[in-house]
């Protein structure tokens, strides 16, 4: 072992090399803090702790960021059960008003490890935690880690909140494929922004599979022996995995293409997932046109049970299409399907157009029609006119 | 045992000093959210740093896309400088959350608001009947020079922090920048005098009005962030009469379609200003644009 007692030399000759720099500064410092306070000296004062500003301040800091988000709406229809076959529990389908939901939202940081965000949505029935998780901030070498009840990223409308879309309706793929309270359960996800020059993540979940067997008993599948032993709780749950990665050809365009994949444990008859997802947004560079942008987002998936009698794979899909053409107001239009071949081939379409309009960025009116043909052959529309409201925290939203 | 040690220290020592030679020489990995810090860190930081900022000029800074590219650049950040006062909230955090990057956390050396130690307007109780308002005050003090140079030095001393190596590169760059700023604030000091009474698009013009000494007569928008009605362009017909403006001052990424009519109308010069410095272009050059255009326009 170097004794580096006995021989302080090259920690003399390390602080010496060090101690430049420092005291170059030490002389500049002074006549630099002079021409900076002459520089200053005509700025308004800071507060003082005591004022208003500091208060809101702190407070906004400390407090978690709380919001409510109302959404509710009006509508008409032919009365065609097609489109209430496939619709989730907080779609406008009936004739006349549904308060579609109230989603509380919290989010906080709760040390400098975790973050908090929790999602419960009121209805006039009830309520329920659509979501709960905590969120890792600190792991290494770009791992991420979310667990609690999530709303699993099988494709990307499964992942988000009624607010963020752009019809009141959720697609026939989430509702046809994914069920009616969408893919989320109790479980956790190890995800990786693998250090590739492009944005790109791998995600892993593990999570029980209650979201599963829901949609298996809605499809009618009988239940079956549990796996016992030795790892039977592991092949009970429900796994999922994406890959998600980003592509910018150009500075006014930019997007995301993600591939995914997901198995339930067999309760029921297994139930499996595959999907593939596009984002792509072109927005307006020049100035004065307010951020306008065209996006189009495509999505399709395909399920499977397996089971002999009902193998055959199912598979559905949109293709969406937004244009914010003028200040606060946006156009969308959204064509989509589903395809059971498991049910005789049946095929559902419908198309869909919606003109928002925000008032402010809280607040949001929305009117969206759409005309469905049924696999008899039968054809219906719905048209809706929406609002929502959001009071409190200005929450920030992925890409 | 010693004598034959002492190469193999010398090695460790000549080792040492390379990766630290490496070490000092490689550029900090610096992201900030607008053109304006972007330049700020570029003038202080020299070739010691290497910049991204994330909204363009012509870019409403309330509402950029939080593009997954952006994520993977705060990832390989050493310093985040970003404008703070709730400017960004509705873009940043979900890519602070997609980047993964543990040192990003307020508090952590590498996470830098430049709004502290800023002289705050308009904080105080507001709710959202009064627009789209920021709690925390207002956050566009960027535009008022004095503002600048408190961000600067105190980004020196969070750049000398992070890479104490540089630090008197860092010093002499921000006593240039104070030097190179003094004929503005001389000129600041003559606008002063003309007490000029201007409209604003938006709410976004008060720490500029404060450091030029002009006078906002009212903004062209009713509230924050609700866009003008023809209803409120006659009130503002009717405003000029009582209270007249001498210009119109927008940020270039507002649209101008009604505030050229107004202008028109009103008979007064629109000055439309840079959303921020220009790729390239320094804080100072970008300040200067800026009251060069007003000088120009003033009566």
């Amino acid at each position: 072992m170097l004794n580096m007692c006995s021989r302080p030399w090259p920690v003399l000759a390390m602080a010496l090399l060090l101690a430049g720099p420092a005291a170059a500064w030490a002389e500049t410092d002074e006549e630099l803090l002079e021409a900076f306070s002459a520089a200053v000296s005509s700025a308004p004062e800071q507060p003082s702790d005591s004022s208003s500003g500091f208060r809101s301040t702190a407070l906004n800091l400390m407090n978690p960021a709380i919001s409510f988000i109302a959404d509710a709406a009006v509508s008409v229809g032919d009365g065609n059960p097609v489109v209430d076959q496939f619709s989730t529990d907080h779609d406008p389908v009936k004739n006349g008003f549904t308060l579609q939901q109230i989603e509380l939202s919290v989010q906080s940081p709760v040390d400098p490890y975790l973050e908090y965000f929790m999602a419960m949505v009121f209805t006039l029935e009830g309520f329920e935690i659509e979501e709960a998780y905590g969120t890792t901030r600190a792991l290494p070498a770009g791992l991420q880690s979310r667990f609690g009840k999530v709303k699993w990223a099988a494709g990307r409308e499964n992942a988000t909140h009624l607010h963020s879309w752009s019809f009141g309706k959720a697609s026939l793929l989430r509702s046809g494929l994914l069920g009616a309270e969408s893919l989320s359960s109790l479980g956790v996800e190890l995800s990786w922004l693998t250090p590739l020059p492009f944005y790109d993540t791998l995600q892993a979940v593990a999570a029980d599979q209650a979201a599963a067997d829901e949609l298996a008993d809605e499809l009618g599948l009988a239940p079956t022996t549990a796996p016992t032993g030795p790892g039977g709780w592991f092949r009970r749950q429900f796994y999922l995995l994406r890959n998600e990665a980003s592509f910018t050809p150009m500075d006014a365009l930019a997007g995301n293409v993600g591939v995914w994949a997901a198995q339930s444990g067999p309760s029921f008859a297994r139930l499996q997932w595959l999907g593939a997802d596009l984002y792509a947004k072109w927005r307006s560079r020049k100035n004065n046109e307010e951020g306008r942008y065209l996006a189009l987002t495509v999505e399709a998936a395909g399920r499977r049970a397996q089971t002999p009698a009902n193998g055959k794979l199912d598979i559905a899909g949109y293709e969406l299409v937004d244009i914010h053409f003028a200040q606060r107001w946006l156009g969308s239009l959204r064509h989509e399907w589903l395809h059971q071949r498991s049910q005789g081939e049946a095929l559902t379409q419908r198309s869909g157009l919606a003109i928002a309009f925000r008032p402010s960025e809280f607040s949001k009116f929305r009117i969206e029609g759409f005309e469905s043909h049924s696999p008899a052959g039968h054809e219906g529309w719905t048209v809706d006119l929406g609002f929502e409201l959001v009071a409190g925290a200005h929450g920030a939203h992925s890409f | 045992m010693h004598t034959r040690s002492f190469p193999v220290f010398i090695a460790l020592i000549v080792f040492l000093c390379s990766v630290a030679t490496r070490a000092a020489a490689a550029p900090l990995q610096v992201v900030a959210t607008l053109p304006d810090l972007g330049a700020l860190v570029r003038d202080i930081g020299g070739d010691a740093v290497r910049v991204t900022v994330l909204a363009s000029p012509d870019e409403d800074p309330h509402f950029v896309d939080p593009r997954p590219s952006y994520a993977v650049e705060l990832h390989r950040a050493d310093l985040l400088v970003l404008n703070g006062l709730d400017l960004e909230i509705g873009w940043l955090p979900s890519l602070i959350r997609a980047a993964r990057n543990p040192a990003l956390i307020r508090g952590n050396p590498a996470y830098f608001d430049a709004s502290e130690g800023i002289a705050v307007l308009e904080a105080g109780m507001a709710d959202r009947s009064q627009g789209d308002v920021h709690p925390l005050g207002n956050p566009h003090y960027l535009t008022d020079l004095r503002q600048g140079l408190t961000v600067a030095r105190r980004l020196a001393e969070r750049l000398s922090q992070l890479a104490p190596q540089q630090k008197t590169l860092f010093s002499q760059r921000l006593a240039q920048l104070i030097d190179a700023a003094r004929p503005l604030l001389a000129r600041a000091a003559n606008l002063r005098q003309k007490h000029l009474s201007v409209l604003a698009y938006h709410q976004s013009l008060s720490y500029l009005e404060d450091w030029l000494g002009m006078t906002q007569t009212a903004t062209v928008e009713p509230k924050p962030g609700i866009p003008p009605s023809p209803k409120r362009l006659v009130e503002l017909v009717h405003l000029q009469d009582s209270n007249p403006a001498a210009m119109i001052l927008q940020e270039a990424y507002y649209p101008d379609k009604l505030t050229r009519l107004l202008a028109d109308k009103l008979d007064i010069p629109l000055v439309v200003i840079s959303g921020g410095a220009s790729p390239g272009q320094s804080y100072l050059e970008r300040i200067e644009a800026l009251m060069r255009s007003i000088e120009e326009a003033a009566p």
